[in-house]
């Protein structure tokens, strides 16, 4: 089941409640998220105000930008009762830069509303262009440009995110026990507040 | 090695108007155009994976200027 609450303030916390000790058992207790409120609505952005490239992190090639965000939206249940959270978008980003105009070098998006003209999956993971350029590979005798491609993925949860970037990104976890933290975590999700994946 | 309990929260409490004018700035400072312009070619795929697309997206989510969710949305 989604995560329901009598009131959005009550939806909101429990999502909070959830994802604030991962965060902290992966990358430290020292981070913020910016929770920008309007109501039903609530987006979640990790980093300190103002920085749209979210936290730096260092991990086994050097530094480099994460970013985390969620937006969410209260809707009242079918039943009228009670309120129950929505994700409309998410965005999970690695860059090299800060600059607000260069292009992640990997994402991991979700958009509830696909823009009108486009066809592709609404969860997916994207590679950006550096320095402008696309990333490609050689394909029979073509070119794949990666940046094109909508790669579709289910959905993408943060635990997932976090993983990466201990275990692919050389990030150094605050919390020896991150692994089981994590592996609980997911399975609270699945288990309290939704039995899918996409 | 102990364990962290949690992060942080910062609440950032605003009207949608608020949240509109806070695209405002984003927008005229970075791209030099109105919100609702800025918004529509990040639509269009333009500034593609930025931050600034990202942070005006949100922005304008916040300001109730991005598509209404459909009903049976899961």
């Amino acid at each position: 089941m989604p995560i329901t609450g009598r009131k959005p303030g009550e939806c909101f916390r429990t999502f909070r409640d959830h994802l604030g000790p991962v965060v902290a058992a992966a990358l430290g207790d020292q981070h913020q998220v910016i929770c920008r409120n309007d109501g039903n609505k609530s987006s979640l952005t990790l980093g300190p105000p103002n920085s749209a490239a979210g936290v730096k992190l260092t991990g086994s090639r050097g530094s480099f930008w994460f970013s985390l965000r969620q937006n969410l939206e209260v809707l009242r249940t079918d039943d009228k009762k009670r309120w129950q959270l929505k994700t409309r978008e998410y965005r999970y980003a690695i860059s090299e830069s800060n600059d607000e105009m260069t292009e992640a070098l990997m994402r991991w998006d979700y958009v509830c509303n696909v823009p009108p003209g486009k066809q592709w999956c609404k969860h997916h993971f994207q590679v950006g262009r550096v320095a402008g350029k696309a990333v490609t590979v050689p394909f029979n005798s073509e070119v794949l440009d990666l940046n094109r491609l909508h790669t579709p993925t289910g959905f993408v949860l943060i635990e997932y995110v976090l993983r990466f970037l201990l275990t692919e990104m050389g990030v150094k976890a605050t919390s020896d026990d991150w692994e089981s933290i994590l592996e609980r975590s997911e399975s609270k999700f699945f288990k309290e507040f939704s039995g899918r994946t996409s | 090695m102990s364990h962290p309990a949690s992060v942080q929260f910062v609440d950032d409490t605003r009207t949608s108007g608020e949240w509109l004018q806070a695209a405002e700035a984003l927008a005229q400072r970075l791209v030099h155009a109105d919100a609702r312009t800025a918004y529509a070619r990040v639509r269009a795929g333009e500034y593609e994976g930025t931050p600034f697309a990202a942070e005006l997206s949100q922005l304008m989510f916040l300001a109730g200027e991005d598509q209404p969710l459909p009903h049976a949305a899961e």
